[in-house]
């Protein structure tokens, strides 16, 4: 326990450990189907988790923006002697963009708007077709960025994107992917949301929303559950039209 | 150690036994402010700036998708709230409660005056904009939002903290524990002592009947 005091009595620690472990989702399947029996004959247990599960969803749906409010108020992250400042592990890493959109806006703005053009002249290998239709695209890791993933495919004459993603970080809980087509961080639209598998891979075959044409790139980035439907500005592939 | 100490409470309701220190700090802030707003006292208002203007100022953000204009909302908002002062009653509702639900009516009146603007079908949009497909009533889901962050900043701190890797940074309860250093065991009670705080808070808000 560590000096962890209970705060609910009506449970024991283990059965507050499966719980938690249960209400975050981080049973794998067996685990899971065997919490779920205990559920239903367990009634003290079956309290809590129809108590919990709800928050649970209210903080998956919390945005980004309230999560970078919380992260940045006096005393977050303050930890005591068995805890965050004394590890050797490494501080939590902070995706580069977390904290600067909300609080540098233009210096997030700023950055955005370098690394597509980097994407231009880096991040992308391209082999394509005049005009839109038919045209072949590739994908790949804007620079910085430690994944080997990369997406071929191409753009239908009728109106289709067919991407094949490969070597793609597995979907973490509480997280998704989602294509986009895009020209700027103000100018884009989305085109579908999936989540990559253990073996790294996903596949891709959707009707546009838009005229491709009119976009200068197609962008996948990493969303999170709950956190809004704006784009997270945390690209993981990007490619041109 | 934790920041928990153990209070009487009825024997029926374990859960009720424990109250944050920083929760109970805060009702007792909230009498004093009412207290102080009721005689008239600036320093009141100064101190309710200090400690509620960035969630204020997060929120207005939110809802109007404007930064510029959440600050002009503040300070209709502070005014309003240095007028109705003396009706702040903390039995009824919790400060932060109070001033949020002022902030959200003088942000709704801002939208209204809105003259309808050339809309880019492709921007991202208010998260306003965003929650108005759900059925729910976007501006009261978006006030529950900021709630909720207002009640996880009251959490202890290691106990919001392993919150924020899991929802923030996407992290298993596994990776917490590699990324903090802190046992598996330790995390998963954390957590689900967290959401049980959160829960506690939300009921006494009046959030959660």
């Amino acid at each position: 326990m560590n000096g962890e005091r209970p705060i609910d009595g009506t449970l024991a620690p283990s059965d507050e450990e499966v719980l938690s472990a249960y209400l975050f989702d981080d049973l794998d399947p067996g685990e899971r189907d065997r919490m779920q029996r205990r559920l239903a004959r367990d009634g003290a247990l079956r309290a809590q988790e129809q108590r919990l599960a709800p928050l649970v969803r209210q903080l998956e749906h919390l945005s980004q923006d309230a999560w970078a409010f919380v992260a940045t108020q006096p005393g977050a992250d303050a930890a005591p002697s068995d805890d965050l400042t004394t590890t050797r592990a490494p501080a939590p890493r902070r995706r580069w963009w977390h904290g600067r959109l909300s609080v540098r806006p233009a210096l997030a703005a700023m950055t955005a708007v370098a690394l597509l053009a980097i994407g231009v002249g880096v991040g992308v290998l391209l082999s394509r077709t005049p005009g839109v239709s038919g045209a072949t695209v590739v994908l790949r890791a804007l620079p910085g960025e430690p994944t080997s993933a990369v997406a071929r495919g191409r753009l239908t004459p009728d109106g289709h994107i067919v991407l094949t993603i490969s070597h793609l970080p597995a979907s973490r809980p509480g997280t998704y992917y989602e294509a986009w087509l895009m020209t700027s961080t103000t100018r884009l639209v989305p085109v579908a949301a999936f989540r990559s598998g253990t073996d790294g891979r996903a596949r891709l075959d959707v009707p546009l929303p838009a005229a491709a044409a009119a976009y200068r790139y197609i962008d996948i980035s990493l969303q999170r559950t709950g956190a809004g439907t704006a784009h997270s500005h945390d690209s993981v592939l990007r490619g041109n039209t | 150690m934790d920041i928990v100490e153990l209070t009487v409470a009825p024997a029926d309701d374990p859960v009720r036994s424990v109250m944050p220190r920083s929760q109970r700090a805060e009702t007792q802030r909230d009498r004093e402010l009412a207290d102080a707003l009721r005689v008239r006292d600036e320093g009141a208002l100064g101190r309710i700036q200090a400690e509620l203007g960035p969630l204020l100022l997060g929120y207005l953000t939110a809802m109007l998708g404007d930064r510029a204009a959440a600050e002009d909302v503040l300070q209709v908002t502070l005014l309003e709230v240095w007028d109705r002062g003396a009706s702040f009653d903390p039995v009824k509702a919790s400060l932060v409660t109070w001033v949020m639900m002022i902030a959200r009516s003088r942000a709704i009146d801002q939208l209204r005056r809105r003259v309808p603007e050339p809309h880019d079908p492709v921007s991202a949009g208010t998260q306003l904009d965003r929650a108005a497909v759900t059925e729910e009533d976007p501006s009261e889901a978006l006030l529950e939002q900021w709630r909720i962050a207002d009640l996880l900043t009251r959490l202890p701190a290691q106990e919001a903290t392993m919150l924020r890797l899991r929802f923030y940074d996407g992290l298993s309860q596994r990776e917490i524990a590699e990324r903090t250093g802190v046992p598996l065991g330790t995390v998963k009670m954390r957590m689900v002592h967290a959401l049980q705080r959160l829960h506690r808070m939300l009921e006494e808000a009046g959030s959660i009947r």
